[in-house]
Formats: C-alpha cells, structure tokens, sequence
C-alpha cells in the first residue's frame, strides 16, 4: 500500500467522539453546564492538536510523496471486495482538517457564551462534537465508502441541531426540511457510489481507495450506460449529491430554512464547514471529473447560476441570518464554479476563505441577535455601532473581506476564481460572476449599514457580547484579514507541489480591476440605496420585482405545488385509502378475520344439535371411507 | 358352525343394529342398538381370529360397552331431567 502508515490520525477523530459520549451520556447529570462547554471545547481543541502535529509530519515529508494512512480495520470483506475502515492524510485532507477542527474550536467556544442558560446545553456540545467527529470521517476518509458515513452523519447532526429547539414546529420542521432535501441528493450521491463500485468491479479492481480508484479511473472511459459515458454519468449522479449538501440549484431550499438552528450552527455546519462538503468531494475525486469535461460543464453552470440566483435573493431578505444564508448559497456556487473551471486548488482556497470570514459573519450576526435578545429583523436594528463597538469592527472586517476589498481574504479567493473562469469558462460565465460579486458587496454592504450604521430603529437596549464570545471572532477576523494573503500561494504549492505560481499578466490585472470595480460599485449603491428615501423610491418602482425577489422568486412554493402536492396527493388518496386502508386493512386483516368468521358461521348450521342427524352423517361418512378402502 | 357363517351373523346383526340406531327416535333404543353393533363386533372378533390375544380383546370390549352403557344411561337421565323427553328429533339445542 503506498503511503506511510500513521497511527496519530483515528486520535483526530478519537477526540471529538470521546466528547460526544462524555457530553451525551453523562453531561447533564456530571458534568453540568460549565463542565460540558469546557469537555466540548477541549475535545476540539485535542483534536486540532493532533491534526496540526499529523499536518507538520505531512510537511516534513518530501512534497511529491505527501500521505499519511492509518487503516482501523477490514471493514466491508466479501469474496474478492473488500474495503478498509482506512483514514488518509494528504494536503487536501490537511487543509480540511486543519480548518475544520480550528473553526469548530472558535465556535465552541462562542456556543459557551451564546448557548449559557439553555436547558439542552449538553445536548448542543454533544451534538456540535458528533459533527465535528463526522464531519472529520468524511474528509479524513480513505475511500468513498467511509466517507459516506461522514456525509450521512454530517446530515444527521445538521438535522439534530437545526432542529435543536424542537419544542417548536416550525424549527423541527426546519429540521425535516435539510434532511429530506439532503436524502434526495444523497440518493444520488450513492447510486453514483454504486455504479462505480460495480464497473471498478466489473473491470477487476475490486479496492475503493481512493489510490486505486486515482490509478484506475481511466478504465471508466471505456464504458458506457444509458448511452451516456460512465464517467460523466457517475460524476453528475456524485454531483446531485454535492447539490444536496452543499446546498445547490435545485436542491439548496433547505440552507435558507436551516437558519432556525443556533447561530453558531450555522456558523459551523451551514457557512464554515458541512455544505463545503461537496466542494471537498469534487476536488478529492478531481481526478474523475477530469474524465467527464461534460460533467464539469454541467457543474460549472450549475455553481454560476446558483451563485447568481441566491446573490439576487439575498438582495431584498429581511432577516439578517436569511441573508447570510442565501449568500453561503452564493459563496458556494463560487466554489462549484470553480471546481467546474478545474481550478479545485482555487475552490479550496476559497472554502477556505469562505469558512473564515462567513463563520464570523455569521458569529457576528449570532452576537447581534444576542445582543437585542433575539431579534433577527435588520430593519428593527440599526446604530449598533455605539452598543456593541466590539462587534461591529469584527463584523466590519468580515463584511469587506466577503465584499472582496484588496487585501482581505475575499478578495484574493474571488478573484482567483474569476480568472480561472475567465480562462476555462468562457466570458458568459465570468461576466455572471463578477456581476454577483458586485451583488455580494451590495447585500452584505446593506446588512452592516442596516444592523451598525444610522440611526436606531428598533427599542430596547442591546448589549455587548461577552468575552467567550468576542475572542473567538477576533480570531477568525484576523484569519479572514491575513488568510487570503497568507495563504494565497503556499496554499496551491502545498495542494499541488507541481504548481509554479504564475505571473501576474496584464490580463489578470485587468481581469481584477473590473473584479474590484464591481465590488466598490456593490458597495456604493448599497450605502445609496439603503437610505430611505431611494429604497422607498425603488421599491415603489419596481413593486413586481421587489416581491419576487422577497418572496424568493417563490422557489418553495413551486416546489411545494409541483413535488409536494402530487406526492401528499398520493400519499393520501393512493398510498394510504387505497393501499393502506384499502388493501392492507380492508383486505388482508380485516378480511382474514372476515372470512373465518362466515366460515364458522356456514360451518355452525351443520352443528344443528340433532344426534339423529349427527348419526346418519357419521354412518355415511363411514360408508363413503369403507367404499373408499375397499 | 363354519367362520363363514359367523362373519355372516355379525354383519347381519351389525346392519341391522346400525340401520335401527339410524332409523328409530328414542334415544333408549339408540344406545341398545349400539349394544347390538358392539356384540356383532365382538362376534366377529371371536369368531374369525383364534388368537388368545383377540380372544381377549372381546372380553375388554365388553368393558368398554358396560362402562359406554352405564355413561350413555346417566346422560339419558340428565337430559329427560332437563326436556322432558327422550326422543332425538326433540332434543335440538346442543349446538354450539
């Protein structure tokens, strides 16, 4: 096997599990609230340690033979098949590990803050360690069986905790939500598993790994089902996966909703690190895309058009929370676009990124809410800047590194995504992006003046969040700084040791100043248009669009008349009166018990209580079995 | 007398014991035709195996048929107890 083997890397995923239980089981009675907010974070913080130690044994290795494996068991053994419980620690898997583990241990230690005084607040640490431990499988894992298991439990754990406050409907319903939305794409994701599985086998490779499935993938090329080729058809089935996920067009209606978890949920699992798992997946089996340009195509317009579609959604939400939701919609559509360009290295650098400043939008927002006891509208906020000082320049660094200053972290990832676009996509493509670009600076300029700047429209008092929750959005606000230039290169030489970071052409530069142009202009006419005045006028002039928009051009509703109704119309008229009541009820148990009845009943009159009839029928009878014998 | 004609005796008076018991009402006669069936029985038994063993099969049979006598006579008590008659065609209503 190559690779050498590791033994740190099952303690990565050791730590958080441990959390789990210690939260899960003996939280409350034990351990109390102070305990498991200290074991919660801890167990994170061990496991970050232990990732970094692995990622520094990963650096000190020579840059073409960097990977580390650590196999648990024979997990899956049938005939000539087998599959390992096997982890693996490359570049890729650092980089994800590394933010995961670090993002997760900010916010946990923001939840110790925002979740005090929660009657379910080892519930929540067990719940946050559970994912952190699933979400580690899914990007530490060897082959795409064990990271299925991530990818299911990552699924989980969003579910349990957007649903966290259960005791109200429409949250748990939330819940419902991201779930069902995820089994349909995660239907997809495991018929493509399926379909590989079986042609690898059918050509004799009989391992998943993904070394093998990397020096086997050509083999794919030769096959084709439904007349499609079977790479581009396994490549889009695994990308109706990642759709599902990652939360794009047409399945990334359970994001917005999702938004009914904590704060530092959504932090975590639905900006930082869970819906980036589709991302990781198309970059960890780049090397089947490469296959497929068809898929790629497909994966590209897919991500432009989402990014595009949640950008303009995100324009007119009222909900602060709603607004970051549609915008990691967006962001992610960034990603896909990338990765569609084949510039994976430039969508991990801007997960990367992403994960930076979107987590302390999102903490941000998460204090503000804080702050005004619960208030999520943006129009009820407004001149927090003097309450809640800490809060507002951390938020404001988040805003211009997501708006793509020059400088901050946004800007370097955007603009890298842009220029690989520009040069593998087409003009179309980057003309879209750059025009989202400038509707992310628009929307996120519009939530900081509305929640910081101008004058005071909501009542009551706010107040600043307390230090557990402000120190781990200083962090993350130094990395959504410092990240971008930081990581710029370094990050593609340690993903690719073949990449040679190219010059700046005058191209590329051009290609940035309208990138940048169009960011300013985003931010501009959001200050302009932010002011009564012009909104009012604008609103009163567009009526129509203004609607549609705020309505979200009524995407849950058409799906709600196009795939609910029909399937509630079945469930109920088909599936229940005619199967369930009709067929299971009516005729098979009620009617079992039906007919033995009328049989005992036929059967009682020939009991009719004369022996002298009695008698004549037993001597017939015994005539008939005399005849019979002899 | 030949085996023949004792196996003629018996199936003579086991039909027409069994052709009384079916055709007369009265459940007394009912249970002396049955009698009748087992003594034809029994002359079977006797008259076509010389073997000791069915010889004494003959002689549990007459147990058989007192201890069926005296049950028989104590149900016939019973039930002209309780209807008043001892005609099967009257008596109806032992059915479930």
């Amino acid at each position: 096997m190559e690779g050498n083997y590791y033994h740190l890397l099952k303690w990565i995923l050791a730590a958080p599990l441990a959390g789990f239980l210690l939260n899960g089981l003996f939280g409350k009675k034990f351990l109390g609230e102070r305990g498991g907010g200290i074991v919660g974070a801890l167990a994170i913080f061990i496991s970050f340690v232990f990732a970094a130690l692995s990622f520094s044994d990963l650096l000190n290795l020579p840059a073409e033979n960097r990977l580390l494996r650590d196999t648990l068991f024979n997990w899956i053994s049938a005939g000539t098949f087998g599959v390992d419980a096997a982890f693996r620690f490359d570049p890729l898997s650092a980089v994800m590990a590394l933010i995961v583990t670090g993002v997760s241990f900010l916010i946990h230690v923001y939840s110790i803050g925002y979740m005090k005084g929660d009657a379910g607040y080892n519930r929540y640490f067990a719940y946050l360690n559970l994912f952190v431990f699933f979400m580690l499988a899914l990007v530490l894992a060897d082959n795409p069986l064990v990271m299925f298991v991530g990818w299911e439990g990552v699924g989980l754990c969003s579910y349990l905790l957007i649903g966290f406050w259960y005791e109200d409907p429409e949250k748990a319903t939330a819940g419902k939500k991201a779930f069902i939305t995820n089994r349909v794409g995660d239907a997809g994701f495991l018929i493509g598993l399926m379909l590989l599985s079986a042609i690898m086998a059918s050509k004799g490779v009989f391992a998943l790994d993904f070394e093998t499935l990397r020096a086997n993938a050509p083999l794919l090329s030769s096959v084709t089902v439904l007349s499609i080729g079977a790479p581009t058809l396994i490549c889009l089935l695994l990308f109706f996966g990642a759709t599902g996920k990652s939360a794009q067009f047409p399945l990334y209606v359970w994001l917005p909703d999702a938004m009914a978890g904590p704060t530092p949920v959504s932090a975590l699992i639905h900006a930082a690190t869970m819906v980036t798992a589709g991302v990781y997946m198309l970059a960890r089996l780049s090397f089947l895309y490469e296959l497929a340009p068809k898929a790629l195509e497909v994966v590209m317009l897919v991500g432009c058009f989402t990014a595009f579609f949640a950008a303009v959604i995100g324009l007119a939400q009222k909900d602060i929370k709603k607004v970051l939701a549609y915008s990691t919609v967006s962001q992610l559509g960034y990603m896909f676009m990338a990765a569609g360009a084949g510039a994976y290295a430039a969508s991990v650098f801007h997960l990367a990124t992403h994960a930076f400043f979107k987590a302390l939008l999102f903490l941000g927002a998460g204090s503000v809410i804080h702050g005004l006891s619960g208030e999520q509208d943006l129009f009820k906020m407004g001149g927090l800047r003097k309450e809640m000082p800490i809060t507002f320049v951390l938020v404001a660094v988040g805003w211009l590194a997501i708006a793509g200053v020059p400088g901050l972290s946004g800007f370097y990832s955007k603009d890298l995504i842009l220029e690989k676009v520009f040069e593998h996509g087409g003009k179309f493509v980057w003309a879209v992006g750059v025009i989202t670009a400038a509707l992310t600076a628009f929307y996120t300029t519009r939530l900081f003046v509305l929640a910081f700047l101008r004058g005071k429209r909501g009542h009551g008092h706010a107040h600043e969040s307390p230090l557990s929750m402000t120190l781990p959005m200083a962090a993350l606000a130094l990395l959504a700084l410092a990240g971008g230039f930081l990581l710029k290169d370094r990050l593609f030489v340690f993903l690719d040791p073949a990449f040679i970071p190219a010059a700046h052409t005058p191209e590329a530069a051009r290609l940035m100043l309208i990138s940048v142009g169009a960011g300013l202009t985003g931010i501009i006419a959001a200050f302009l248009l932010t002011l009564p005045a012009p909104a009012a006028a604008l609103k009163a002039a567009l009526p129509r669009a203004h609607s549609l928009v705020f309505h979200k051009f009524y995407v849950d509703e058409l799906y709600g008349l196009l795939i609910l109704k029909p399937l509630r119309y079945t469930a109920d008229k088909v599936l229940f009166a005619l199967v369930d009541a009709g067929l299971i009820d009516g005729l098979l148990v009620n009617g079992t018990a039906k007919v033995s009845y009328s049989a005992g009943k036929a059967l009682a009159k020939a009991q009719n209580g004369r022996l002298d009839v009695y008698a004549l029928v037993f001597a017939l009878g015994v005539a008939a079995m005399l005849y019979w014998i002899i | 007398m030949s085996a023949y004609n004792l196996a003629s005796l018996a199936f003579l008076l086991f039909a027409l014991a069994a052709a009384g018991f079916l055709t007369c009402g009265s459940l007394v006669r009912m249970l002396m035709f049955l009698e009748l069936m087992l003594n034809a029985a029994n002359i079977a038994l006797v008259a076509l195996n010389p073997l000791p063993a069915s010889q004494a099969y003959a002689v549990m049979i007459f147990a058989i048929a007192a201890a069926e006598a005296g049950v028989g006579l104590a149900i016939l008590i019973t039930l002209s107890a309780n209807f008043k008659t001892l005609q099967a065609g009257n008596i109806k209503e032992l059915k479930g």
